[in-house]
């Protein structure tokens, strides 16, 4: 899995409250969902993002509370990546059951600045940013992960394999 | 809420300030009516609700407005959380919250007397 795009970055203890608000939750249209990803943080972020982009954050990315909405808006917005120093322990498994790739990868958060471009081997590990040339490892998907991100999430993967 | 019934005893909430009170499960709110807590908060001029998350995730039943400023017993702080982006959250134990609700701004049971 390879992606690459431009770095929005953010600071730590991104909270599931700002990355999708509670007054957004009577919906599950992750297209509904996308347009107000992350607007009590910054209301210019969904008007910026761009299909492919990488949202590079501090430590603790996710915390708070158990909703899938988060990763679900997140990814819904166009990201395809989110490198962090740290995720919350909720939105990690999270991220990977609704088909969200992250990464975890302290150098290249301080290493990365806004808007930089990155790509990102995840079958490797290996993340560059393109703008400064320096490139960063971090540990890459286990292969079941990677086949869940691949096919989309948890429950697309059953449904594909209970051909329901 | 054995804890807030013993500030909220014989006192009422102030004026300025709506005073909700959620238990957290059925069995929570037959105890708090069994043990005639519900009397003490009705009479100090709460609100109490039937079991639910409540205005705690921004959803209803009390969710704050544009610049509001709440005390709480619920544990996320996060903005927004409770409603408004603008509204405020403190966390605080049931004994310092329903002291403040009486009091009228953020303040310990021993600053009552």
């Amino acid at each position: 899995m390879k992606f690459e795009g431009k770095a929005h970055r953010y600071g730590r203890d991104i909270d599931t409250d700002v990355i999708i608000p509670a007054r957004y939750l009577n919906t599950s249209d992750p297209d509904e969902l996308a347009k107000h990803c992350l607007e009590d943080l910054d209301t210019e972020f969904v008007h910026q993002v761009q299909p492919g982009d990488i949202l590079v954050a501090e430590e603790n990315f996710g915390c708070g509370s158990s909703r899938e909405h988060a990763p679900i808006a997140i990814k819904a917005a166009g990201i395809d990546v989110v490198i962090a120093k740290s995720f919350s322990r909720i939105f990690y498994r999270n991220a990977i059951n609704t088909g969200l790739a992250i990464m975890e990868c302290p150098e290249a958060v301080d290493g990365i600045h806004q808007g930089d471009k990155v790509s990102v081997d995840a079958d490797t590990g290996t993340i560059t940013d393109e703008t400064t040339g320096k490139s960063y490892q971090a540990a890459p998907f286990p292969p079941f992960i990677r086949e869940i991100i691949e096919e989309g999430g948890l429950v697309n993967r059953w449904k594909k394999r209970l051909s329901v | 809420m054995r804890a807030a019934a013993e500030v909220l005893k014989g006192r009422v909430v102030h004026p300025d300030v709506r005073c909700i009170i959620i238990p957290a499960t059925q069995q929570v709110y037959r105890q708090c009516i069994d043990e005639g807590l519900v009397d003490i908060f009705l009479d100090a001029h709460c609100a109490v609700s039937t079991p639910t998350c409540g205005p705690c995730l921004g959803g209803y039943m009390g969710i704050l407005a544009a610049g509001e400023r709440a005390i709480t017993t619920t544990n996320r702080n996060f903005v927004g959380r409770m409603g408004d982006p603008t509204s405020e959250v403190y966390l605080a134990s049931p004994a310092v919250a329903a002291a403040s609700a009486v009091l009228g701004h953020i303040g310990l049971p021993e600053d009552l007397d």
